[in-house]
């Protein structure tokens, strides 16, 4: 039994049981808090995986900017509790089908992988994961997509805008 | 102890561990030493001596949500920046365009947002 | 006389304390890493930096602070509380036994829960403002690793891949405990206090992340030790800003180190003004202004209250720190720094060499934490549009501007100089600006501060940053309501 298999089951563990608090949650704002816990000890799991620079990304952009705004959003349209005893309407039963879907692709890449894990001191060289490697690859090889990024940014910039024109 | 890849990661998690342990038990000692007179008026919100009407939480102006989404796109955008800026003088001239290309298309976005009155808090 | 005495005596003091504390910081560390295990000095360096340095400093800063007010102000500042011993009874000792006082006062508060209130999130706001705030101090070095009794000894507690950035990210989560507090709280100053917060936070994170890209292109990195870098010889000549752009020849090195704040001084600027606006301190104390809406803290009592109150004090102490490891060259000196770690009774102990650097360290953290002080105690505060336009159409542009400015002069002259020449060229241009320009009677004088790091720079940019907003401009309630 070594420390990291430990540690991952924690971290496993403390990620469902916040993704759980996400779902079964009656408030809104204690569901979002529970979405970053659960962003939190994610990151801790990428660590496991020597994947520093996603871990720290994790908690910049997801926990840091991302759950902020919902949030905000969260906390000022003063969301009162969940209806979500409510009848099946073509949203839920649409989110559920690709909730369950999703689901199914992930049970069965999980499936294939090879049996034999991986230990961390063995299977990853030094530089793997760190933010200098990840740059060389974002900007060499990942070019095109890096730039299509900028574009995505721009339309939900736009987008914001005419979302919310007739009230600035 | 030998030396694991996760290593340099133990103080981290001693002083974070440390850090959520010192914030939880702090206010404890308050609750355990200070008295306990509760009051139906104490437990009213303080509104500087007026009394409370209508809910506190109200809706806040849109203002609030274009910043936090400009917030967010810029954000991702210095993540990107980071390992740029790791690999500067590897990537050279080229990567150097690369960025300019990348920031380029968010500052169309910011003046956009900027000449529409987004960013003006007085209108 | 001997009131200048008694300064003299407290200087030294103070500096005798710092010494000595990194020194039993060297010399347990390399204790415990020849009798424990390798690496387990970190865990003595979270003990001696996070608890002891951080941690007493911010809590004398809750009196520095108020007796710096009421220097600035022209009053005596808290003086009453007395100890009741032989020879202590009628000495105010500069306020100190005040600390003592207010602590057992918030421990002994009632602790008070409004009724309306969200009880969980009430409790939780607290602790997710402190947690934060204090693990931030992790990453920043605060002295060089030497060799104490033959084993490697790091001051520093964690040197992860990602380094600066778990500063960023970590204070990026602070926002959680002031948001919380004033949704929580279900009161209408708390909301309004702690929804300025978040807003005001996010603006100047985005300013707060450009501006350090600049440091971070020209050393080739995000982590604290390389950016500090390490003390050469003669020869070799140093790295990071361990290094001189040009120096005298000699034993004695004389020189221009490559300091982050001679080659990214509108960064520092930027930096500066967006850390501090992350301290929620004024001029930018908008979420807490106690003449208007006291702040998102206005229901809690007791410690949950003191929480708020020395989170933003180790913020402080830890924002000093971050900007003294980025700017301010570490824990190098700013001359001399090649011969005295060359001199062979340094080499021979390297726990002397690294208490003298580490006393360094802590002293220019105490220097740019006076700074604060004197910001804080005189510039008023902003409007809150005035801090939005400041955060998007100042800051952000600039310190999009200072990344490909920077990056193209480091392309060019990878030596750095010319990125030299042109910081120490901006800074002139600041120092003329700021003894030439005079202030416009009835100017905005709220647009004034941030920018700088004393009062003068403040002017030199106070007035671009008034022509941006609105002469009718209102008051800031009106613009955050709806």
């Amino acid at each position: 039994m070594n420390i990291e298999l430990i540690l991952f089951g924690a971290f496993a563990l403390l990620t469902l049981l916040s993704a759980g608090t996400v779902i079964f949650a009656r408030s809104p704002i204690n569901s979002a808090m529970a979405l970053v816990s659960t962003f939190f000890f994610m990151a801790g799991i990428y660590v496991l995986l020597w994947a520093h620079t996603v871990a720290v990304m994790q908690v910049l952009v997801y926990a840091g900017a991302i759950m902020v705004l919902f949030l905000f959003v969260i906390m000022l349209l003063n969301l009162g509790e969940s209806s979500t005893r409510g009848k099946p309407t073509v949203a839920r039963v649409a989110g559920g089908a690709a909730t369950v879907g999703l689901f199914a692709v992930l049970a069965i890449i999980l499936l294939k992988l090879p049996a034999e894990p991986a230990t961390l001191s063995t299977g990853a060289q030094a530089s793997f994961g760190t933010i200098a490697t990840m740059g060389q690859v974002i900007f060499t090889q990942w070019l095109f997509p890096f730039e299509a990024v900028s574009l995505l940014l721009l339309v939900a910039m736009v987008g914001a805008v005419v979302v919310a024109k007739s009230r600035i | 102890m030998t030396p694991t890849p996760l290593t340099p990661y133990l103080p981290l998690a001693v002083v974070l561990l440390l850090a959520g342990g010192m914030a939880m038990l702090i206010p404890q000692i308050t609750t355990r030493l200070g008295p306990r007179r509760p009051s139906a008026i104490k437990a009213t919100s303080f509104e500087a001596g007026s009394e409370s009407s209508g809910p506190a939480r109200q809706r806040f102006a849109v203002k609030f949500y274009v910043v936090a989404l400009l917030f967010i796109v810029f954000d991702v955008e210095a993540v990107f920046l980071y390992p740029w800026a790791v690999n500067f003088q590897a990537l050279g001239w080229f990567g150097y365009v690369e960025m300019l290309v990348f920031a380029a298309t968010l500052v169309v976005g910011l003046i956009y947002i900027w000449k529409k009155g987004a960013l003006d808090w007085e209108s | 006389m001997s009131r200048v005495l008694t300064i003299l005596v407290a200087m030294f003091t103070i500096v005798f304390l710092m010494a000595g504390g990194m020194a039993s910081a060297y010399l347990v560390g390399g204790l415990v890493e020849e009798h424990w295990f390798t690496g387990a000095s970190r865990l003595t360096n979270v003990l001696f930096l996070v608890l002891i340095f951080v941690m007493v400093i911010a809590t004398l800063l809750t009196m520095a602070e108020r007796k710096w007010s009421a220097f600035i102000q022209d009053r005596m500042g808290p003086n009453r509380a007395r100890i009741a011993l032989p020879g202590l009874k009628n000495r105010s000792l500069g306020g100190l036994p005040h600390i003592l006082t207010d602590v057992l006062k918030m421990l002994t508060k009632e602790d008070l829960i409004p009724a309306a209130a969200n009880r969980f999130m009430f409790n939780l706001g607290p602790i997710l403002a402190f947690a934060p705030t204090f693990a931030l101090f992790a990453v920043v070095p605060a002295g060089p690793s030497v060799q104490v009794f033959g084993r490697n000894v790091d001051m520093v507690v964690a040197t992860p891949d990602f380094g600066a950035l778990y500063v960023l990210a970590i204070a990026s989560l602070a926002v959680y405990g002031t948001a919380l507090a004033g949704w929580a709280s279900n009161n209408k100053f708390g909301l309004l206090g702690g929804v300025r917060a978040t807003s005001q936070m996010i603006a100047y994170e985005v300013a707060l992340g450009l501006s350090l890209v600049g440091i971070f292109l020209t050393f080739s990195s995000v982590q604290f030790p390389a950016i500090i870098g390490d003390i050469g010889n003669a020869l070799t000549g140093g790295t990071g800003q361990g290094r001189y752009l040009w120096r005298t020849d000699g034993a004695f090195d004389l020189g221009l180190p490559a300091w982050g704040i001679f080659i990214q001084p509108l960064g520092f600027l930027l930096f500066f003004a967006a850390s501090f606006a992350e301290t929620k301190r004024a001029p930018f104390d908008l979420p807490e202004g106690e003449s208007e809406i006291i702040g998102y803290f206005v229901e809690y009592s007791g410690m949950k209250f003191g929480l708020f109150m020395i989170s933003e004090f180790v913020e402080v102490v830890v924002l000093a720190g971050v900007t003294t490891a980025f700017f301010f060259g570490g824990y190098h000196l700013p001359f001399g720094n090649e011969w005295l770690a060359n001199l062979p009774i340094m080499q021979e102990h390297g726990w002397l060499l690294g208490t003298i650097l580490g006393t360094v360290f802590w002293l220019k953290v105490l220097f740019l934490i006076w700074v604060q002080l004197l910001i804080r105690w005189t510039f008023p505060r902003f409007r809150y549009d005035q801090i939005q336009s400041l955060g998007w159409k100042i800051l952000l542009p600039l310190g999009l501007v200072n990344i490909f400015v920077t990056g193209a002069l480091v392309l060019w002259d990878p030596s750095l100089r010319a990125l030299a020449v042109l910081g120490i060229a901006e800074i002139g241009i600041l120092v003329v600006l700021t003894t030439t320009t005079k202030v416009p009677a009835g100017g905005a004088h709220g647009a004034h501060a941030g920018h700088g790091h004393d009062h003068g720079h403040g002017h030199a940019h106070g007035g671009h940053g008034a022509h941006d907003l609105p002469a009718h401009a209102h008051g800031a309630a009106p613009a955050s309501t709806h």
